[in-house]
């Protein structure tokens, strides 16, 4: 599912010419529905020939001389209401095998996020302390890059917003894409921010927020996703690198815990580059799309678990 | 072996808990092994934080916890156990 979402908003790029009939314009999706011509990006008004005027929005061009005729929100123009489909689901993502997976593997991810989150906030306001401060924060932008990821570019197509605002639909892709890899990079930076925190200055946390910014710029601007993915897997080897020694500068007694740390770590770091491939590079992964959403979601429980274990669920 | 921060801070609280919540500075900082300079730290940032307040008792300043505080130490192992856990 993600990826005929991510599709639709990414596949079709201000000045390129719309899909044509027949042509899959969505992954496993045919345009068979839509005359020639009768679908025009949102933004550029479709021209009526012989009257060289734009057509109001929600009018359609009568080829026959008709008056323009009102049409239903949230459907394209010469699309006729098929019987079953929804005025908010104009893209048959109920129908979507994927749908409901991504959906419960999206909403458990989200919830041990806030979880983890929620439950060290007293923790933090008791102690001050930098390192659970970073810890959660990491936890935090996880989670909303999952709902960015998710829910955003649902309810951009469920409501069919680029043609409720008139925007078009790669504006959508792109504003997604850049709140996504921002909010990931900055999760990853605060984790890594968790293990060095000492090392860290006090007040240096703004720049946490221009590096993830740069980063989701350069994603936004640069053509080739694969620069996103190496800035973020630099940083999370980073993060592996710096548990890994502390492994062999903790006390004998705590070691058990670094070694378990580095392992949750290192599991994090394979599955969320797996992630990102599986969102950056459409089909890269197809294949075993399923397994990586089990065992991504297996490694926030296991995270949650080993916080509530501290925390208790208070 | 130097107490870290949180450590220190328990430690404090708990020499005023073991007081029956109520005990003037000078023992407090008797107790506490810490210099002068180093208490006066700890101490504003315990006030900063209302983990402790002062008050009048028969004319004479003590210090007590306040829930804060209570909660502070009903928490620590916790705290501490989550810290090593995630090795923060």
């Amino acid at each position: 599912m993600s990826h005929i979402m991510e599709n639709q908003m990414n596949q079709i790029q201000p000045g390129q010419p719309m899909p044509q009939p027949g042509q899959p314009m969505f992954q496993g999706q045919q345009i068979n529905h839509m005359p020639p011509q009768q679908f025009q990006p949102q933004g550029q008004p479709m021209m009526q020939q012989g009257f060289q005027q734009p057509m109001q929005n929600g009018q359609q061009f009568q080829p026959n001389g008709q008056e323009f005729q009102q049409m239903p929100q949230g459907q394209f123009p010469g699309q006729q209401m098929q019987q079953g489909s929804h005025p908010f689901d104009p893209v048959g993502l109920l129908g979507d095998p994927n749908f409901g997976v991504e959906l419960i593997y999206t909403l458990v991810v989200i919830a041990s996020c806030f979880f983890i989150y929620r439950s060290t906030k007293e923790m933090y306001e008791l102690t001050g302390h930098r390192g659970i401060k970073y810890f959660r924060n990491a936890f935090l932008f996880f989670g909303i890059a999952y709902f960015v990821r998710f829910f955003i570019r649902l309810f951009v197509i469920a409501l069919d917003l680029p043609r409720t605002l008139r925007v078009h639909p790669s504006v959508f892709g792109q504003l997604n894409l850049f709140l996504f890899v921002f909010a990931s990079t900055m999760a990853i930076l605060y984790l890594l921010c968790s293990t060095i925190w000492k090392k860290f200055p006090e007040k240096g946390e703004f720049i946490l927020y221009i590096v993830a910014f740069i980063v989701a710029a350069i994603n936004m601007f640069e053509v080739n996703q694969l620069v996103t993915i190496a800035i973020q897997l630099i940083l999370l080897i980073s993060t592996l690198v710096v548990s890994y020694f502390k492994i062999f500068g903790t006390e004998k007694e705590k070691k058990g815990n670094a070694i378990q740390l580095y392992v949750i770590y290192l599991l994090l770091f394979v599955f969320w580059t797996l992630n990102m491939l599986d969102i950056l590079v459409p089909d890269f992964l197809r294949v075993v799309q399923l397994l990586i959403y089990a065992v991504s979601t297996l490694v926030f429980l296991v995270i949650l678990y080993k916080v509530i274990k501290r925390v208790g669920t208070t | 072996m130097k107490r870290g921060r949180l450590e220190l801070i328990y430690d404090l609280l708990r020499i005023i808990q073991k007081h029956n919540n109520s005990i003037k500075p000078t023992p407090l900082l008797r107790f506490s092994n810490l210099s002068s300079q180093r208490f006066e730290l700890y101490f504003g940032e315990l006030v900063e934080k209302g983990f402790i307040h002062e008050k009048e008792e028969k004319g004479r300043k003590v210090i007590s916890l306040t829930d804060k505080g209570f909660r502070y130490l009903e928490r620590y192992k916790n705290i501490i156990g989550f810290i090593d856990e995630f090795d923060l």
